[in-house]
């Protein structure tokens, strides 16, 4: 199994994709979720100045927040998204 | 005891108000609501976007911390997702508790949280122009206050 990345509001607008699969034979080089986002910022155009590798970027597993230095595997669902801003 | 909604439909405040006095019983004597609306001035439309799996759970973690620190019979959270006029309702928060004070103290509480910690994004429309809202210093210092 590979890894699911999603992408939320203004990084979501600025790569134009909601959703990107890394493939599982690029899993075992991916440890961390610092990792994967240096896999994106590698991968995908338009990655640097989507805002992914801002401070206020926050990052999940499976639906909880994590930080960068948490340890991914596959089939895990990572999520990038920026500050957030309800109320 | 919680009754989290995320609505594309405008708010009804009224009905709310009173499915919570139903639910919090006769021993409530206080209910404190906060109604925020889409400011005007020159901002057309304001779009939010959610998470369709964590922000009801970021909510439903703030309002377990309130009634962790205050003693509410109830509370309400409403929140609009989708695309809102200037004038629109966006958020209601309802607390219900025996005094006052409790029910004013855990409504500001929880305003402060969803501006900070709700997963919520939102978009600014003016005219042709679109851009997405930061959140602010400001809005972090109101936060603050309760951890001191």
């Amino acid at each position: 199994m590979g890894i699911e990345i999603e992408f939320f509001a203004s990084i979501r607008e600025a790569l134009g994709i909601a959703v990107y699969e890394i493939p599982a034979s690029q899993v075992r080089q991916l440890r961390t979720v610092r990792d994967v986002r240096e896999w994106v910022l590698a991968t995908l155009p338009s990655a640097e100045s989507s805002g992914i590798a801002e401070k206020g970027t926050r990052c999940a597993i499976n639906d909880e927040f994590v930080g960068l230095a948490h340890a991914v595997q596959s089939g895990d669902r990572v999520a990038f998204m920026p500050a957030v801003t309800g109320g | 005891m919680i009754r989290i909604v995320l609505s594309d439909a405008a708010i009804d405040f009224a009905g709310e108000v009173r499915r919570l006095r139903d639910l919090a019983g006769d021993q409530v004597g206080a209910l404190a609501s906060f109604l925020g609306c889409v400011r005007g001035g020159d901002v057309t439309s304001l779009e939010l976007q959610h998470h369709p799996r964590m922000t009801e759970d970021s909510i439903e973690k703030m309002v377990r911390q309130a009634l962790a620190r205050w003693p509410l019979a109830g509370v309400t959270v409403v929140h609009r997702i989708g695309e809102l006029k200037p004038g629109e309702e966006i958020v209601l928060v309802l607390t219900a508790s025996v005094h006052r004070r409790e029910a004013l103290e855990a409504c500001d509480f929880l305003m402060d949280y969803l501006k900070t910690e709700a997963v919520f994004w939102k978009r600014e429309r003016r005219g042709d122009a679109v851009e997405w809202v930061q959140s602010t210093e400001q809005d972090y210092a109101q936060k603050g206050r309760w951890d001191e």
